[in-house]
């Protein structure tokens, strides 16, 4: 027990480093380090030491250093509405800011969508459209890329238009009726007659927009209207089917044809407009040229020239009305046999 | 060896030590107390009186302190500082003490970057780098050479034992004559790590200069 005190008593040479810290107090340091005040004894030598520390560090700069450094410090101080930051703004000041930034956010934000809805493939905002229609605040899905599809069409591009709306029936799972867009897609493109096949694409997207059920047997019929859009073999299946507007035509322009002929054959007959007779032979259907030529053998020399007219007027187009002509002129026989 | 010429000071009287004239006087600190206010609003609006007063209160200081810690181009560093602090007088707002905090805070971060661009520096107390740093740094300087009683290399020297936190409370505390509070503000740390390692570092010193017995 002796012993042990002995090694950490006042007269021990191995004095403990926590001996030497706790010597001093954290005022005497402040008083220490500060210079100004006298340290206690323990301290009195670091104290001299770090006064002269200080003086030695530290140097006074000279009169010309510290004008001509001020005039450089001056300068760059920023003129000071280039901080507007500086004046803090009242808590009412800035919850009126925050509700109007809101207020201003969200009507933008409204019209934006608004028209964002609007846009088609290639307009600026179609980017915007398509990213709040995956968040989910605009409406999407083949109904909407119908209506886009449709205002691609009304400017030419009938590839784009299908191939938008067979992706969004692919992304809708209807793997059938997108494939069998791509298919009518390709056709389009590699037999590009204008007008006709646009008009077809168009009422086939105009069904589709109309047509609510999806599904298995939504997909069938796509892909059957699709087959319909990219030959010519199917258009004459198109033909016998049910009425689309174009065999619709087609009908509305036989029964034309039918009348007119007989008048035509009528009026031949007696020799009468010759006239006349071109204008309407000229108009009408390819069945008038059969017609015509069948009442040729009946009829004058100006009947032949009506045939002609008519033959190079209009190429005989659709299979289904050459089916009809054989039965037509022999209506058109008997007026002309009548008189 | 150098605690042996650093025992020399720690025996001289305070007076003596520092010198008759001048010495004490620098150890006052420097401040503008009531003045502050209106100099700092004139600053504001770079008016050149105001930044002289301002670069004579804090210049010696700053250039001290960084000077202290080794840095190289001192004059350098001291001028970014404030130039700094010019361009971003708007932004502050504040007393005296943290003007100064803020000063000290600019030069620290200003000499931690010079160290990151020029990588480490060789540590110029001893060796045979010191006499070079002694002529261009403060022998040069005849007047100051005759006040000062101590030499930058010996003052090196002194403080080469202390780590570099330790350097770095010692040269807030006593060349930039910053409070407790200011320095923990400078070096992002407590007062209570600035107090432990004020402490640790006093007593590091007084064994180097007074010896363990």
């Amino acid at each position: 027990m002796w012993e042990t005190r002995n090694k950490t008593g006042p007269h021990s040479d191995n004095k403990g480093e926590m001996r030497n810290h706790t010597r001093f107090t954290d005022r005497d340091a402040d008083a220490a380090v500060s210079g100004l005040v006298p340290a206690a004894p323990e301290l009195a030598a670091v104290q001299r030491a770090l006064s002269l520390m200080k003086v030695a560090l530290i140097t006074e700069p000279s009169a010309e250093e510290i004008s001509a450094q001020a005039a450089r410090f001056a300068a760059a101080v920023p003129a000071p509405d280039a901080a507007p930051q500086r004046r803090p703004a009242s808590p009412w000041r800035r919850r009126v800011a925050a509700v109007i930034a809101v207020a201003t956010i969200s009507g933008v934000g409204l019209a934006g969508a608004a028209t964002a809805n609007e846009a088609a493939p290639g307009d600026p905002m179609y980017g915007v459209d398509r990213a709040l229609e995956r968040l989910g605040i605009l409406d999407g899905g083949t109904g909407e890329r119908v209506d886009e599809a449709q205002k691609l069409l009304a400017d030419d591009d009938v590839d784009g238009a299908l191939e938008l709306v067979s992706d969004s029936l692919e992304s809708d799972g209807e793997l059938e009726a997108a494939t069998g867009l791509r298919n009518a897609a390709l056709a389009v493109a590699s037999n590009s007659s204008g007008d006709d096949v646009r008009s077809r694409v168009s009422a086939m997207l105009e069904w589709m927009a109309g047509e609510d059920s999806r599904g298995a047997e939504f997909g069938a019929q796509v892909s059957e209207r699709a087959r319909q859009l990219s030959g010519h073999e199917n258009a004459s299946q198109n033909a016998n089917k049910d009425a689309t507007a174009n065999e619709k035509a087609n009908e509305n322009a036989n029964e034309n044809a039918n009348e007119n002929a007989n008048e035509n054959a009528n009026e031949n007959a007696n020799g009468n407009a010759n006239g006349n007779a071109n204008e309407n032979a000229n108009e009408n259907a390819n069945e008038n040229a059969n017609k015509d030529e069948n009442s040729k053998d009946n009829a004058n020399d100006n009947a032949d020239k009506d045939a002609n007219a008519s033959e190079n007027a209009k190429p005989p187009a659709d299979p289904g009305a050459e089916g009809k002509a054989p039965e037509t002129p022999a209506g058109t026989d008997k007026p002309v046999g009548k008189p | 060896m150098c605690c042996r010429v650093l025992r020399k000071w720690a025996n001289l009287p305070i007076s003596k030590a520092i010198g008759a004239s001048g010495g004490l006087r620098k150890v006052e600190a420097l401040t503008l107390k009531e003045y502050f206010g209106s100099t700092l609003a004139a600053a504001r609006t770079g008016a050149a009186w105001a930044w002289e007063a301002i670069y004579r209160d804090l210049a010696g200081a700053v250039a001290g302190y960084l000077r202290g810690r080794g840095a190289e181009d001192v004059e350098d560093l001291v001028s970014e500082t404030f130039l700094s602090v010019a361009k971003d007088i708007h932004r502050f707002a504040g007393g005296e003490s943290e003007f100064r905090s803020w000063v000290f805070t600019i030069a620290h971060r200003r000499m931690q970057d010079d160290w990151r661009a020029k990588g480490r520096q060789v540590d110029v107390a001893d060796g045979e780098y010191a006499g070079h740093a002694a002529e261009n740094a403060w022998l040069g300087n005849v007047e100051h050479e005759a006040m000062t009683a101590m030499s930058l290399i010996q003052v090196r020297a002194m403080i080469s034992h202390l780590t570099v936190s330790q350097r770095d409370v010692v040269l807030l505390r006593v060349v930039g004559d910053l409070s407790v509070a200011e320095t923990a503000k400078v070096l992002h740390t407590s007062q209570g790590a600035v107090r432990a390692l004020q402490h640790r570092a006093l007593h590091d010193l007084r064994k180097d200069l007074v010896g363990d017995a």
